[in-house]
């Protein structure tokens, strides 16, 4: 009896061990969230970038990883229900900066403080401390705030592209135009000789629904009076350039432009009708203005196919919305956040540390050169002198197993990253081959005398209750200030703005102004430019 | 009209005896219900939560009526509202009878393939897509350079454009002539359906009786798909309080924002792209209360009309 | 001659020959004509569209027939291989939910058009209640979740299978039948499941003709329910995969912020939608002539009499 008593206690004794060293070498899963795009013959979840950062990062820390497929258009709405639902990956990624407010408010994620100094180095040191700071937030009121999400960084911040046709330019004899008066001489000019026929309209302009004023401010900030501006104003006003001083001149400009034909009629119909695109591909419009590098994308080819209608067309930058009063030309640039990084609380300590060092071992620039450009002479064609990949291949070409997608796997830079500033502006001009010049032209006067857009890095009840019902306010107001009878422009810009104070602008006004005197906000005033 | 069977009337158990099989038929639907529709509904108390949607329904805090309260006080709201109603009224007056109309016109078609070929393509807007319809709208209806105004105006009929998308009540009328188009084949299906459902000895009667078309349609087809129509009406009003959200959405424009806005869109900008859930369920809360008050009323008002209602 | 099939009984013949090309036919076919008109051309525009080139479309070119001719549209959603296989899955389970869903229509359709019913009142609300209250789409998320649907094919057809809008649709077209039958049926000793198979469904082809074909369409042009539901891809439906191919070709605008080679959908970010729209509507229009069949009038209910 006793003999058998001791061989049972040793095997357990022996099982216990084994189990223990077991233990210790266990495999942790770490499931990442990978935005999918249906990108024929791509399958987000078992692709090289999975491949190789399995054996060089995951092999070696004893990981397994899991890319879990998202659909992009969809994300917001996806990653919400899986949150909800409790069936979200142990990494998740969002641009919807309302829904990471909800997690915070809601403590649904981690708080990456600790996480971040322990594992998070190279990740620091590629991120700067300046960005850290827009994923911190001060939830509980102590005075310190709390690393709450991971802010991808934005390597391409430029935003406003401004477009003249450089045909017209030399048709009319005439400079570039650098300040309102010169536009509008210009525009008023091409209307008359007609340049394009019968169907001549200076500007393609239309209303972005989603966000109205997004695009038009940069014309009317051009009127603002900055010496009546102080920066609690600008921060107040964060998003209601309407109500800043003398913008209304500003829409009052817009108003005439219209009554003279020079905007469509149809400006207000939407901003993604055909008969825009065809506008600007027949040649009738003389300026539009929209992002840095809106002729040459290829999903309209507005510049090649323009050259191919209109002999000798040309699309150049310009700059012609002085603002006076600072005598600088404004360009509103992003903020460096990009994408939001969160980890939610359904992920496990182990696992959350498995995170990290992931996010961690991408910051590292060889991983990060591999995962975001891939393998020479299959995924692009050779090296520049400065390293920068050329002759990058488009995803047909390149067969199925070595097909990828940069960002959405390489998710904590948005956009390409060489190292320095000077080879990721050159890298941004690459891909438009035939007009890398004109490229870099407008990224370089995209980011003169700019000024960064605002956040507030706390909560803003008021944005989030009304923000996109003064959204909606500031829509109308825009298609009736611009389209009113001129005589009575002043009665229906004031009603138009009570209408967008009372739809919530004063309520988010006075939260944006207490957040500003409490010195939480982030941004640049162009009055300290 | 129900009629009892021809049996004797049974008292206590045998009525069980008699119908059991009923009770039988039944069961799979019921389970359908409670299991994927009541169960979920429960949700339905977030709309008087500070909804936490890590806490999840259990674990929010109750807030009674505020998110009704917010909801309603929004300027927006009223407007939503008021249009919601008046475009659906416009659909349901402009929209209810061309169904009607074209499967009769249909029924007295005899060439046979020109008739079924008919069908097919009145169906096909169905399968268009919102985004798709949108861009064709503005092609047909902007002014200046749409089809329609740049004809008129070049053959000089009109001065002006007429403001079919840029006009509040244009853009009404507009929008429910698209809708009425778009959805006109389905209907018409339903209508053909029931028409085929006539006893035709009623129009051999008719015929001997020496009526001409039009008096056979009014005495025979008409009455033959009455109970259809009827029903079809008590849907439609107990679909008063809903909208769609791609058709406001899409075909709608900063222009014609105080007509164009309804409760779906509304909903959208105040619940939703913000994930304000708690309050996007209040007002669909509110649209159910109300819709089922709709459909009550037109069912007792039809009931009392002597027809025989929904339930 | 009469031109009319033989349905379950037989059609009374009392006129000759039909005349089809008098005034007031023509009449009649000039006016459905116009109102089918305005239904054809808007979609031979669109297949027009799917197989013009991307310059043609931006210049505005394009109404009735395609402009500088090519299949690339097409081929961008054929390069997508598993779009054959996700057609052959969407068929299947577009049969299987409408299969279901009949199935289950007419089981609650059919007893509640029988007065004696107790607890009629009863079902009809339980019914009427769920077409106007509904928990959200997080209720009904963690619903699906709970029962261990996600993620299967399931969550396609389960959750969607009964429409109280179309049972009462039903409930109407049985009511209207002639309580006589049912009479006579159970005089000659049928019990309410013979009744309902050998006298009602029968008799009611065109209805039920009408309700599958809705059901088959609703499911076939749905995907709400697979964005939220699937992610593993080979249970994704067809409108799905067709509906990302669209985004994706149309979203280029984020490029610089994403970072991401272009691909031939790109270039055909104007003629993939109206491609995907003829793609997915053509197996509707191959099915339709099968059900049309059944909207034929002629139904008589001969077997009453005597």
């Amino acid at each position: 009896m006793k003999k058998v008593l001791a061989i049972l206690l040793t095997l357990a004794l022996l099982l216990g061990m084994t189990s223990a060293v077991l233990a210790e070498d266990e495999w942790t899963t770490l499931r990442v969230e990978t935005y999918d795009r249906e990108i024929a013959g791509l399958d987000v979840t078992n692709c090289w970038q999975l491949k190789y950062a399995q054996e060089h990062f995951g092999d070696p820390n004893k990981i397994k990883l899991e890319f879990v497929s998202y659909a992009r258009w969809t994300e917001g709405e996806l990653l919400t229900t899986a949150l909800a639902g409790g069936t979200a990956p142990d990494i998740c990624v969002t641009y919807n900066g309302g829904l990471v407010q909800q997690c915070i408010d809601d403590e649904g994620i981690w708080q990456l403080d600790d996480l971040l100094n322990e594992y998070g180095a190279n990740l620091k040191a590629f991120l700067g401390e300046e960005l850290l700071t827009y994923g911190q937030k001060d939830h509980d009121g102590d005075g310190t705030p709390e690393q709450w999400y991971i802010p991808a960084r934005r390597i391409s911040r430029a935003n406003v592209g401004n477009f003249i046709r450089e045909d017209w330019l030399k048709a009319l004899n005439m400079e570039k135009p650098t300040n309102i008066e010169e536009f509008t001489a210009y525009l008023r000019a091409a209307k008359e000789a007609k340049l394009a026929g019968d169907n001549t309209v200076p500007v393609s302009f239309g209303i972005y629904a989603p966000d109205p004023l997004y695009n038009v401010r940069r014309w009317t900030d051009a009127f603002v009076d900055f010496s009546q501006v102080t920066k609690e104003d600008w921060f107040a006003y964060a998003r209601n350039p309407e109500m800043l001083p003398g913008s209304k001149e500003g829409f009052r400009w817009l108003n005439t432009l219209y009554h003279e034909g020079l905007i469509p009629e149809t400006f207000a119909l939407t901003d993604n009708d055909q008969a825009n695109d065809t506008a600007l591909i027949m040649g009738y419009n003389g300026f539009f203005s929209q992002q840095p590098d809106q002729p040459w994308r290829t999903d309209k080819n507005y510049e090649i196919e323009m050259e191919k209608n209109v002999e000798g067309a040309h699309w150049v930058t310009v700059n012609p919305f002085k603002n006076e009063s600072l005598n600088k030309t404004l360009h509103d640039i992003y903020a460096p956040a990009g994408l939001s990084i969160i980890i939610p609380k359904t992920t496990d300590e182990k696992t959350a540390v498995a995170a990290m060092k992931y996010l961690d071992w991408m910051a590292i620039p060889e991983n990060m050169f591999a995962m975001q450009n891939g393998i020479e002479g299959i995924n692009y064609e050779g090296l520049t002198e400065d390293g920068i990949p050329y002759g990058v291949k488009s995803a047909d070409d390149v067969p199925d197993e070595n097909k990828m997608h940069a960002g959405d796997i390489c998710f904590i830079s948005n956009g390409l990253c060489y190292g320095d500033d000077e080879k990721n502006a050159a890298a941004l001009a690459l891909p438009f081959k035939g007009y890398e010049e004109d490229v870099k032209a407008s990224y370089a006067d995209s980011l003169t005398d700019a000024w960064t857009q605002i956040s507030f890095p706390i909560s803003i009840q008021a944005e989030t209750d009304y923000g996109e019902t003064v959204k909606s306010a500031q829509g109308k107001f825009l298609a009736d200030v611009v389209s009113c009878d001129p005589e009575k422009f002043d009665e229906v810009y004031d009603a138009g703005l009570q209408d967008i104070l009372n739809s919530g602008a004063q309520a988010m006004i006075d939260e944006f102004r207490a957040a500003y005197q409490a010195g939480n906000y982030r941004g640049v005033f162009p009055g300290d430019l | 009209m129900t009629t009892r069977t021809v049996r004797p009337r049974v008292k206590g158990t045998g009525w069980f005896a008699r119908d059991w099989r009923l009770y039988v038929m039944l069961i799979l639907p019921v389970a359908f219900y409670l299991i994927f529709c009541y169960k979920p509904m429960i949700g339905l108390v977030i709309a008087f939560q500070k909804y936490n949607m890590f806490k999840g329904m259990w674990g929010s805090k109750w807030v009674g009526l505020d998110n009704f309260k917010f909801v309603m006080s929004m300027p927006d709201f009223p407007v939503a509202l008021r249009n919601t109603l008046w475009l659906n009224f416009l659909g349901l007056i402009a929209g209810f009878p061309v169904p009607i109309i074209l499967a009769i016109l249909l029924n007295e078609l005899r060439c046979v393939p020109f008739k079924k070929v008919s069908q097919t393509l009145l169906y096909l807007p169905h399968f268009l897509s919102w985004i798709i319809i949108g861009g064709m709208v503005l092609q047909i209806f902007s002014p200046q350079t749409g089809i329609i105004n740049a004809t008129l105006l070049k053959w000089g009929w009109i001065n002006k454009s007429i403001p079919f998308l840029t006009d509040g009540p244009h853009w009404q009328a507009t929008y429910t002539f698209i809708g009425v188009w778009q959805s006109m084949g389905w209907g018409t299906i339903l209508y053909l359906s029931a028409i085929t459902g006539i006893n035709m000895e009623l129009f051999e009667a008719a015929k001997i009786d020496g009526a001409n078309k039009l008096q056979q349609i009014w005495h025979v087809t008409l009455p033959g798909i009455r109970s259809t129509i009827v029903v079809l009406l008590i849907l439609n009003v107990g679909q008063m309080m809903n909208i769609s959200f791609d058709r406001p959405y899409v075909l709608g424009n900063p222009m014609v924002q105080n007509y164009c806005d309804v409760l779906s869109t509304f909903v959208y900008r105040a619940g939703i792209t913000n994930s304000q859930f708690a309050r996007a369920t209040a007002i669909g809360l509110f649209q159910s209360v109300v819709g089922m008050i709709l459909i009550t009323g037109a069912n007792l008002v039809t009931k009392k009309l002597g027809e025989e209602g929904i339930w | 001659m009469t031109t009319m099939r033989k349905q379950a009984s037989e059609r009374v013949v009392t006129e000759r020959k039909p005349k089809i090309w008098t005034p007031g036919q023509i009449v009649l076919m000039i006016v459905i004509l116009i109102f089918s008109l305005t239904c054809l051309l808007p979609f031979v525009n669109v297949a027009a569209v799917s197989f013009s080139s991307k310059s043609a479309i931006l210049r505005g070119d394009v109404s009735f027939w395609p402009v500088e001719f090519n299949t690339t549209a097409y081929q961008a959603i054929f390069s997508d291989k598993s779009m054959i296989h996700s057609l052959v899955y969407t068929i299947s389970i577009t049969v299987a939910y409408t299969l279901f869903s009949m199935i289950m229509t007419i089981l609650m359709a059919y007893p509640l058009t029988k007065g004696r019913l107790r607890g009629r009142k009863f079902f009809n609300f339980l019914a009427l209640f769920t077409m106007y209250f509904s928990g959200g789409t997080i209720p009904i998320y963690l619903n699906i979740k709970e029962l261990g649907l996600l993620d299967t094919p399931w969550s396609l057809i389960l959750p969607g299978m009964l429409s109280t809008y179309n049972m009462i649709i039903l409930k109407s077209f049985f009511s209207a039948l002639p309580k006589e039958l049912e009479e006579a049926a159970i005089i000659d000793g049928a019990n309410d499941f013979q009744v309902l198979l050998r006298v009602y469904l029968p008799l009611s082809m065109a209805s039920l003709a009408t309700l599958t074909l809705f059901y088959a369409v609703g499911k076939w042009n749905s995907f709400q329910d697979a964005l939220y539901y699937i992610s593993n891809k080979a249970y994704q439906p067809l409108q799905l995969k067709l509906y990302h191919i669209i985004k994706g070709s149309q979203a280029v605008d984020v490029a610089a912020l994403e970072g991401g080679a272009s691909t031939v959908a790109t270039s055909v970010s104007e003629s993939i939608e109206p491609a995907t729209i003829i793609f997915a509507t053509l197996p509707i229009l191959v099915v339709y002539p099968f059900v049309q069949r059944y909207f034929v009038a002629g139904v008589t209910i001969g077997a009453v009499k005597g």
